[in-house]
This record gives C-alpha cells, sequence and structure tokens, in this order.
C-alpha cells in the first residue's frame, strides 16, 4: 500500500501546531522509520495515515483511499486493510491471548474455523501459541508487545502501522521484534514504525524520515543516521 | 453465522455483567408497563360501558298504582317514537332482580311485601329521541318516576374521554421515563465497553456489527419487561372479574381473549420498539463520535 502526503498540515485547538506542511511519498513493501524527540508529530502523522485524525489542511492518500474523502460508511474496510500496533497496546484485559487476536476477525465477520486456523498460525508464528490462554496481565511486557503484533498482522493487512513497537521491552526481545517486523515486511507488507531506539534503527537498516517541531528535517534512504543530529 | 453467535454471546454477556442495573432498568419497565396496561383497561371498559349504555334505547316507568296501567300503556302506543312497549308487574320486577342479585326471597323476608311499584318498559326507535320521550312520559301524571340511560351514558362518555386522556398522559410519561432509564442503562453497558468498541473499531467492525448486541439488549429488556407486566396485567384483570362478578354480578367487564392479545401487541410491540429506539439512539451517538476522526 504506497502512501502519499502533499501539504499535510495538522493543528490542534488552541493552535498548537502538531505537523506543518508535510509532503512525503511512501511506496508499496517500504519499511520506513519514524524518528524523533517526544512531541516532533511521529504519532500524529501515524494517526492521520489511519484516519483516526484527519488533516488541518493538505492531502493524505493511502493506496486508493483519499482520506479526506473518506466516508465514515467506508472507513472499516479501509481500516481493514491496516494493521496497528499501538504504543499502549490496547490489549483487551477480559480476553485471553488467542481470544485478543481472534476478536479482530471475528470483529469482521470471518467464519469461525478460518478464524481458528488464522489464529494458530499468528500465535505460532509469535512464539505465542503455547501462551494462548494467558490473559495479558498474565504476559510479560515483550509477550504483550508480540500480542499486540500479532493482533495487528492477524488479517493480513497491506499496511503495518507500529508506534512505537519495542518501546517497552529489553533489547533482546526488541530484537526478535524487529525480526519478526521485518519478515511481513518481506511478504509485501508496507511497514511504517515510530521509534526512539537508535540502536534498533542502526541494527535493522530501512529508510529513515526524521521529524522536528512538526515537520520533516530529514528523510535517508536505507542509511545511517544520527538520531537528532541536527536538533 | 459467525456474526449472529457473536450477537448472541455478547448480547447474553451485556445483560449478566452489570446484573444490578438491568434488574433496576427490567424492574422499571414492568412498573411503567402496568401503569400503561392498567390505563389503557380503564379506559376501554369504561368506554365500552358508555357505548352499551348509550346503545340502550329503552326507558323503564314507574307508575304510581296499578289502576294507571292501562291509561298509560294506551297513550304510549300512540306515540309515534316508540317502537315497543311493556308492561312488568311487581312480581315480575321482583323476579328479575332476583335473576341479577340473587336476593328477592330476602327483600320479601325484610320487608314483609313486595315493595317495587308496577312499570312500564318502552323502546325508542332512535337514540336521539331517548329525551323528548323520556320528558313526555315523566310529566304524565300516573308516573311517578322516568329511568332512562341517557343521563348516565353522557356523565360515563365524559369520563371515558377523560380516561382517555389519562391514558394518553400516562403512556406519554411512562415513554419519557421508559426512554430515560433504558438509554441510561445502554449507555453504562457502552461506557464499560468503551475500550474494546474502540479497538474494534480501529480493527475495521463496521458500526453494524458494534452496535446489534446493544440494540438486542435494549430489545430484550424492553420486551422482557413488557411481557412481565403484561403477565401480571392479565392475572390482575382476571382476579377483579372473578370478584366482580360475585360483588357487582350487573357489571359487566370486557373480558375477551381478543383484549390479552391487543395488550399483548400493544404492550410487548412497544416494548421491543421503545428498547430498540432507545439502543440506536445511545449506540448510534456514541459510535459516530468514536469513529469520526478529530
Amino acid at each position: 500500500m504506497e502512501i502519499r502526503m502533499a501539504g499535510v498540515s495538522k493543528i490542534f485547538d488552541p493552535d498548537i501546531v502538531a505537523l506543518e506542511d508535510i509532503y512525503l511519498y511512501i511506496k508499496k513493501g517500504e519499511f520506513v522509520y519514524f524518528i524523533g524527540h517526544t512531541g516532533s508529530g511521529k504519532t500524529t502523522l501515524l494517526r492521520l495515515i489511519n484516519r483516526e485524525l484527519v488533516p488541518s489542511s493538505g492531502q493524505v492518500m493511502v493506496g486508493n483511499y483519499n482520506l479526506r474523502k473518506l466516508r465514515l460508511g467506508q472507513l472499516p474496510y479501509f481500516r481493514r486493510q491496516i494493521g496497528v500496533v499501538f504504543q499502549d497496546f490496547k490489549l483487551l484485559s477480559h480476553l485471553s491471548a488467542a481470544e485478543n487476536v481472534a476478536f479482530v476477525l471475528e470483529s469482521i465477520g470471518m467464519p469461525k474455523r478460518q478464524v481458528q486456523e488464522r489464529v494458530k498460525a499468528v500465535l505460532s508464528m509469535l512464539g505465542l501459541w503455547r501462551r494462548r490462554f494467558l490473559y495479558p496481565e498474565q504476559m510479560s511486557g515483550g509477550e504483550q508487545q508480540r500480542l499486540a503484533i500479532a493482533r495487528a498482522i492477524v488479517n493480513m493487512p497491506s499496511l503495518l502501522i507500529a508506534d512505537e513497537p519495542t518501546g517497552n521491552v529489553d533489547m533482546e526481545t526488541a530484537e526478535s521484534i524487529m525480526e519478526i517486523l521485518f519478515s511481513i515486511n518481506a511478504s509485501g507488507t508496507t511497514v511504517l514504525m515510530a521509534t526512539h531506539n537508535q540502536y534498533i534503527v542502526d541494527a535493522f537498516r530501512a529508510r529513515v524520515i526524521e521529524l522536528g517541531h512538526g515537520r520533516i528535517v530529514r528523510d535517508e534512504p536505507k542509511g545511517e543516521v544520527q538520531l537528532y543530529g541536527d536538533l | 453465522m459467525a456474526t449472529f453467535k457473536y450477537v448472541i454471546r455478547d448480547t447474553i454477556r451485556q445483560l449478566t455483567r452489570h446484573f444490578t442495573v438491568v434488574f433496576l432498568t427490567l424492574l422499571t419497565i414492568v412498573a411503567v408497563f402496568l401503569a400503561v396496561g392498567m390505563s389503557i383497561l380503564l379506559s376501554i371498559n369504561v368506554t365500552a360501558l358508555a357505548f352499551q349504555i348509550e346503545s340502550d334505547l329503552t326507558i323503564e316507568a314507574y307508575l304510581k298504582d296499578q289502576n294507571a296501567v292501562e291509561s298509560v300503556m294506551g297513550r304510549l302506543k300512540n306515540m309515534p317514537q316508540i317502537t315497543n312497549v311493556r308492561y312488568i308487574s311487581p312480581e315480575e320486577a321482583l323476579k328479575r332482580l332476583d335473576e341479577k342479585i340473587g336476593q328477592g326471597d330476602q327483600i320479601i323476608s325484610l320487608l314483609g311485601d313486595n315493595p317495587l311499584p308496577p312499570s312500564v318498559i318502552v323502546t325508542v326507535d332512535k337514540a336521539e329521541n331517548l329525551n323528548l320521550v323520556a320528558n313526555e312520559i315523566d310529566a304524565f301524571p300516573e308516573v311517578d318516576d322516568v329511568i332512562y340511560a341517557g343521563e348516565v351514558a353522557e356523565r360515563l362518555a365524559s369520563l371515558a374521554y377523560f380516561l382517555n386522556r389519562f391514558a394518553m398522559a400516562i403512556f406519554l410519561v411512562a415513554i419519557i421515563t421508559s426512554l430515560v432509564v433504558m438509554m441510561n442503562t445502554i449507555r453504562i453497558a457502552l461506557y464499560s465497553r468503551r475500550e474494546e468498541i474502540g479497538v474494534m473499531l480501529l480493527v475495521g467492525a463496521t458500526p453494524n456489527y458494534v452496535s446489534l448486541p446493544f440494540l438486542l439488549q435494549g430489545v430484550v429488556l424492553g420486551g422482557m419487561g413488557a411481557l412481565m407486566a403484561l403477565f401480571f396485567l392479565v392475572r390482575a384483570y382476571r382476579r377483579l372479574l372473578e370478584v366482580l362478578s360475585r360483588v357487582l354480578p350487573f357489571f359487566n367487564m370486557l373480558d375477551s381473549p381478543e383484549i390479552t392479545l391487543w395488550l399483548f401487541c400493544l404492550l410487548v410491540g412497544g416494548g421491543v420498539a421503545l428498547g430498540w429506539i432507545c439502543s440506536w439512539l445511545a449506540v448510534h451517538k456514541h459510535i459516530r463520535r468514536s469513529l469520526k476522526p478529530r
């Protein structure tokens, strides 16, 4: 799924400029890191792409969807093509690991048998099949993170958005998460990842877009980047 | 099929999750629909009674003594508005009273004699002539008193009119009360699941999919509440019919399976519709707000 942004600005009330005049093109199947200080606009940009937010000005195109013109009735079908790993996971505490993943497929009306097959496949891929009966609070931070990824990819999305997926885990877990994200990317899924983790950006090379004060301050195609160097 | 199972499972989960709130809501709906049902029954009974009395085209004239019978009968038969005249002797009047309330022997033993006067029952051609004929008969010197349904019917008609308005008012108050209570119950259910609903909408669940369990919850609450109210109402009405048939045997209340069926359609249909509307209003607003990008 390719993404285009043209002249995008986002201003929150009262006059807080989160993004300003963003021009961006992301190819289908690309892996892109969004880096920058807290408040630089990374999460706002990702939420614009998922249409949780609408730009104050400018155009956002995701695949064939012009998000400014997207009607509320079309939104569920648009979002089914996108997997999101939220910064705070957003796992449902009253559901087991398997149920948390199955819930996404049930929500879109997939038959039970197919749901079971998909859930098993994705939990096995992320090493969580044996932990499927545990509730989120019974799992470690790394397991919760992997569960959030499992939920995001179970619907085989064309675009995966991950907001700080390695934010709360140790380095070893972070590396395993990155390996998973790159393997998903290798299957053709466009991956957008917001991160603060310089080690990860250095170790797993991909395109890096750096944001500062709501603007793109650097756009490096798959190169080594010194984080926040010019800020 | 998966959606159907999910909706049923989720509806049951919601109904049992906040049991106290659901139970109190159900009680309120039962009380509200009981009030509606009672006012409807009262109103239709009084209306039917007024109609029944109004359609009674007879006038009963009580004579001063037995000697006046022939002259009165002769004059009555000459009146063009009168279609039928029948003489009721004191003995026949006592027999009729005994048939109605079954205490003729007691009256005789208490008073020592038959106290009922001779009378004539006159049938007029149409209701508009009741007053005219009754006034003319009342003016006969041999006639002691005239009784006819006109005045009673008028009073009952005005009572029925008032009761109909009263039933409408109860109905409106009941609808508003149910709306507020049921909407709040659905809102509590929505609030307790706001996180889950948010995630569902973020992963691509359609608003219909998210809202169906809440709509069904409203329908179940409204329908069950109305059904329980109907059960209590029908039982209480049957009991009242039994008691009245013994205490006031001449007072005929409406009693037919159609009334129960009619009440069923009105109350349960109303409960279901109300439940659906309340839930839809609450859920629709919440989902639109959640989906709408900021």
